[in-house]
């Protein structure tokens, strides 16, 4: 050994024990911070804090700390067990049989059962969206002993566990009495199992949530809206303020935490603002355009094509949105690098081709006849994106009438089918692409052509996942081919923390306010 | 004077039930489905019946009008059809933060108002004059929502002297539930202001100018006297008038000043209600607001009687 190799090697030597020596001093990591409020400002009143009954935004915003769900996603989108402990698909995919967690209290004390899972899954069955569609699949719910709970389908539903899994119209689990005590509608009881119970509703004032105490968590460490779930801040309390610019005034005066619904032309001076730090969805929500495909104008294939024809993407984006960062135009439903990417049909997006347009009016016989477009101006994204389309199909040939009403009075309208001819709506992130409305037959709309019957129930049924793929890329494409709709971009939703809220992450379906420890 | 009172009270009767009748036609027939709106976006045909029964809204119109009716004799006003908490019960909770607002607004718009009008007219055609009408028609010509979110920018986000919005109960901590309320009763309080310096201004030049006011100043009184003891007092009942109408145009709420400041007062009860179709909470709110309206005037008419010994009913 020369000298300066055993120099050197004297050097490492130190320089290990050294950080060994160091290592062993060093406090291990700090406890998360506990107790304290976390203050959150949301667009108003949720209609009701039942999760199960209604697929409105706020409600699962607040519902998602008090309802827990037998499987949740984790971070990369796949359905884990939360309430069930584990579960089992019998060969043919038409038994699931799920296998509960023992000594997992409700927040009125009473230990969750197998009845109390039959009768909130057979509930959510019938009040809850998302319930009635994979019910459709659903032959019997039963349970075979304390706990486990026998799913029997009349025919496999690949899909089973996001539907289980998805946080909104979600299959919550709740006591049996409070499930069969609200049938029809929204529970009347805010009881689940969740690590804050339903506390003190103040209308149009607050909601505030208290961790619950006798809370059981699961083991395994977070991810996505799996694993340990920790009541960290004492109380979550939910304000409705109903004035965006109140929302963002109060996050950066310190009178609340978080606020939710920022409108993106205040994202850039909110980026520079050092208080405050906005938030931006890790996933994009689709803007689109539906058509009538039931009755009227647009049942005519050739005329949904014209208006695909027609449009450009780009200013209709830039109009609704404004900053670069936080919109995208793409075809692709799911982005690159994730499960469901697909770039089938994608020629037929953003074509900005109005001699097409015409080429394809004249083939479809059209006359001139008025497209009733109905939209809102409650819902500014909705109101700039379908002023722009409305301008570009004119432009194209097309008679456009385009009419406005309260959100409330475009649910009402295109419900109707004899009443419009296309209507605007934002849709949000699901992870499974059979949770998407356009394939809906009963969604306003009303797509149920025979090839896309025949393809979406091949898709459900397809227990293999590489099968399930592959008739996915014909769907994506089939999207585009016979028009379910047009996709005209996918913006991002911002929320907006104090500096201070270092814990806080802006999540991918419904916000998640557990495990975020509170600032005071 | 009893029989006068009594007379006003029974026309209440009437009044209501048109407002009712009114208010129930207009409601129902416009578009919008609570149902929908409770059940959201992907809610199927189905699902929308049954959360219809659910909430009671089959059956006929007329029928429903007389079931509700025959209950709101009874001042069971009914429940939401959303959070199912009964309709008297939320009008109560909204009714506090409303009213401490309309309080606090009219002592800012009189404590501006009141001096800044008998300035003008005493001063009249002076630059004091010239000032108090500018600020006049400054007032009356900013927007509710800017004056608001200007004063919130100010003095809650750059200052941090007030909180942004919200509401704290004054049984809570009277002081903080006074400091949530300062922003809102100025942001309320200055435009409407505005309307004070016009009519006490106006009303006292046309007193000022009457023979008893000159016969009291050819007596030699001061000119203090003369404008408070005598010019004012009979200048107090148009006036009265004005602070009566505010008073209750602010109990229907103050819409944009309570959803700028997110009060949890009559006014975001109302655009609330509305927006969701939650028909039993509009119907009674309506109600209530009408009859406050009506019992506000009659209470301006009573205040005629006390501060002008020439009325007489």
């Amino acid at each position: 050994m020369n000298w300066a190799r055993a120099k050197m090697l004297s050097v490492f030597l130190a320089a290990t024990l050294l950080s060994l020596a160091l290592a062993a001093q060093a406090p291990a990591a700090p406890a998360a911070r506990r107790g304290g409020t976390l203050r959150i400002a949301n667009i108003g009143d949720p209609p009701t804090l039942d999760m199960s009954a209604t697929t409105v935004g706020v409600t699962s915003i607040i519902g998602n700390a008090i309802y827990e769900t037998l499987f949740a996603f984790d971070a990369s989108w796949r359905p884990q067990p939360h309430l069930a402990e584990s579960h089992t698909v019998s060969g043919d995919g038409k038994t699931y049989t799920i296998r509960l967690r023992r000594a997992v209290p409700f927040h009125n004390g009473k230990e969750m059962i197998a009845d109390d899972v039959v009768a909130s899954l057979n509930r959510w069955g019938k009040v809850g969206s998302r319930g009635v569609t994979a019910f459709r699949s659903v032959d019997s719910v039963s349970a075979a002993d304390k706990y486990t709970v026998v799913i029997q389908l009349k025919e496999p539903f690949a899909p089973l566990l996001a539907f289980l899994a998805l946080p909104s119209s979600a299959a919550t689990i709740m006591p049996k009495e409070v499930a069969e005590a609200a049938p029809a509608g929204p529970a009347k009881d805010f009881i689940g199992t969740g690590p804050y119970k339903f506390s003190e509703w103040a209308p149009n004032r607050l909601i505030r949530l208290t961790r619950f105490i006798g809370y059981a968590p699961r083991s395994e460490a977070p991810s996505g809206y799996t694993g340990k779930r920790d009541a960290l801040a004492d109380e979550l309390v939910f304000y409705p303020v109903g004035s965006v610019a109140t929302r963002i005034a109060g996050v950066q005066s310190g009178e609340f935490d978080i606020a939710d619904a920022i409108q993106h032309d205040a994202y850039v001076q909110l980026k520079n603002d050092p208080r405050v730090v906005p938030e931006v969805a890790p996933n994009g929500t689709w803007l689109v355009f539906f058509f009538n495909k039931q009755s009227g104008l647009m049942a005519n294939v050739k005329l949904r094509q014209a208006v695909m024809a027609a449009l450009d993407m780009s200013p209709i984006m830039q109009a609704t949105i404004g900053s670069p960062d936080l919109y995208v135009l793409r075809p692709n439903l799911y982005p690159q690098g994730t499960t469901w990417y697909s770039e089938g049909g994608k020629q037929w997006y953003n074509q900005k081709n109005p001699e097409r347009a015409k080429q394809l009016m004249t083939e479809a016989g059209y006359k001139g006849e008025t497209v009733r477009w109905i939209t809102t101006q409650q819902f500014d994204y909705m109101f700039k994106s379908s002023t722009v389309a409305v301008d570009q199909l004119q432009k194209a040939g097309l008679k456009m009438d385009m009419q406005l009403y309260e959100w409330a009075g475009v649910i009402e309208r295109r419900a109707k089918p004899a009443e419009w001819e296309i209507f605007t709506t934002g849709h949000g992130f699901v992870p499974d692409p059979a949770l998407i409305d356009v394939f809906s037959p009963t969604y306003p709309g009303w797509w149920d052509s025979p090839r896309k019957k025949e393809l979406f129930a091949e898709f459900n049924r397809a227990t293999d996942p590489e099968a399930r793929q592959r008739t996915w890329h014909r769907l994506h494409e089939l999207v585009f081919t016979e028009g379910g709709w047009v996709k005209a971009g996918e913006f991002f939703g911002v929320q907006l923390r104090s500096r201070e809220l270092t814990g806080y992450k802006m999540a991918g379906l419904t916000s998640i306010f557990w495990n975020v420890p509170a600032v005071k | 004077m009893l029989s006068y009172l009594t007379g006003r009270l029974l026309a209440l009767i009437p009044v209501l039930l048109v407002v009712a009748v009114v208010l129930f036609l207009l409601v129902r027939s416009t578009p919008g489905d609570p149902a929908r709106v409770l059940a959201g976006e992907d809610a199927t045909p189905e699902q929308i019946k049954m959360l219809r029964r659910d909430m009671g809204l089959e059956g006929p119109l007329p029928a429903q009008f007389i079931r509700w009716l025959g209950r709101a004799v009874r001042g069971d006003l009914g429940r939401s059809l959303f959070n199912r908490i009964p309709v008297s019960r939320i009008i109560g909770q909204h009714v506090g933060p409303t009213l401490m607002l309309s309080a606090m607004a009219v002592t800012v718009s009189l404590s501006i108002g009141l001096p800044l009008g008998i300035v003008s007219a005493v001063f009249r055609n002076s630059w004091m004059d010239q000032a108090g009408l500018a600020l006049a028609m400054l007032g009356a010509a900013v927007p509710t929502f800017w004056l608001g979110l200007s004063l919130i920018v100010v003095f809650a986000v750059n200052l941090g002297w007030l909180p942004s919005s919200g509401f704290r109960s004054p049984t809570e901590d009277l002081r903080r539930s006074l400091t949530y309320l300062v922003l809102p009763a100025l942001t309320l309080g200055v435009p409407s202001s505005a309307l004070i310096i016009r009519f006490v201004r106006s009303s006292l030049l046309d007193v000022i100018a009457t023979d008893y006011v000159r016969t009291a100043r050819a007596k030699g009184l001061g000119q203090r006297l003369v404008i408070f003891r005598h010019a004012l007092r009979n200048a107090l009942v148009p006036i009265l008038t004005v602070i009566g109408l505010t008073v209750a145009a602010l109990m229907g709420g103050a819409v944009v000043t309570e959803t700028v400041f997110a009060i949890p007062g009559m006014g975001q009860l109302v655009v609330q209600s509305v927006l969701r179709r939650d028909y039993p909470v509009i119907q009674g709110v309506t109600l209530v607001v009408a009859t406050s309206y009506v019992l506000i005037n009659l209470g301006v008419d009573l205040l005629y009687f006390v501060v002008d010994p020439r009325v007489k009913y």
